[in-house]
């Protein structure tokens, strides 16, 4: 699964993306657990930021499959 | 209603041209939010964007969208720009077209509201 990092999140995680092998289909809480245990800084990211799917936001029981497109969204501030 | 929608590197200033309004609009609301020479307190001279580029049209698409259905207008044009932008650049512009001015002006404050819940483009960097 490719996932891309933006703004904090590419801070944290010191990259703008990479490609995670989990099993699928994934929950978004596992989806964190898997990018916590690889980029621990990100940790005080979950709660804060968004996860997308394919350029939408993941509904809360969204599940995510190896071919998916996820993104770490914190919070933005555009305009 | 109609929607474009854009992501650009280059100031808007000099590529920005009014579309020519339909003759069944009888209103155009234009926004223009420009970047301040303070942030957080500390003068600044240029913030930096990041955007998030195929996720930020789609959702910038989807609000305009979804506030149309409340607020209905003939047009919506936004322009946004991100990487440097010098204070007093414009980093978005919104141009409302419509029928009355009632509805371009809901939508324009609606649109702008969700933009700064929803779409993926962040301020990342200040230079002093």
């Amino acid at each position: 699964m490719k996932i891309l990092f933006f703004a904090m999140a590419r801070e944290a995680a010191g990259c703008a993306s990479d490609e995670l092998q989990v099993p699928e289909p994934i929950a978004a809480d596992e989806v964190w657990a898997a990018l916590i245990a690889k980029y621990p800084a990100l940790a005080p990211l979950r709660g804060v930021a968004r996860l997308s799917r394919n350029d939408e936001y993941a509904d809360a029981d969204a599940r995510f499959a190896d071919a998916d497109v996820v993104a770490v969204i914190p919070p933005v501030s555009g305009g | 209603m109609k929607i474009e929608v854009e992501l650009v590197t280059e100031p808007i200033e000099t590529r920005w041209t009014p579309p020519i309004a339909a003759p069944s609009s009888g209103a155009v609301a234009e926004f223009r939010g420009i970047v301040r020479g303070e942030e957080n307190g500390a003068a600044i001279s240029a913030l930096r964007y990041e955007a998030y580029e195929t996720m930020a049209r789609r959702e910038m698409t989807r609000l305009l969208d979804e506030a149309a259905a409340t607020h209905p207008c003939e047009r919506a044009v936004v322009w946004h720009r991100h990487g440097w932008i010098p204070v007093g650049e414009i980093a978005i512009l919104v141009w409302i077209e419509a029928r009355h001015r009632g509805p371009a002006f809901a939508l324009l404050a609606a649109f702008m509201d969700r933009l700064k819940q929803d779409v993926p483009i962040w301020k990342v960097e200040v230079a002093p």
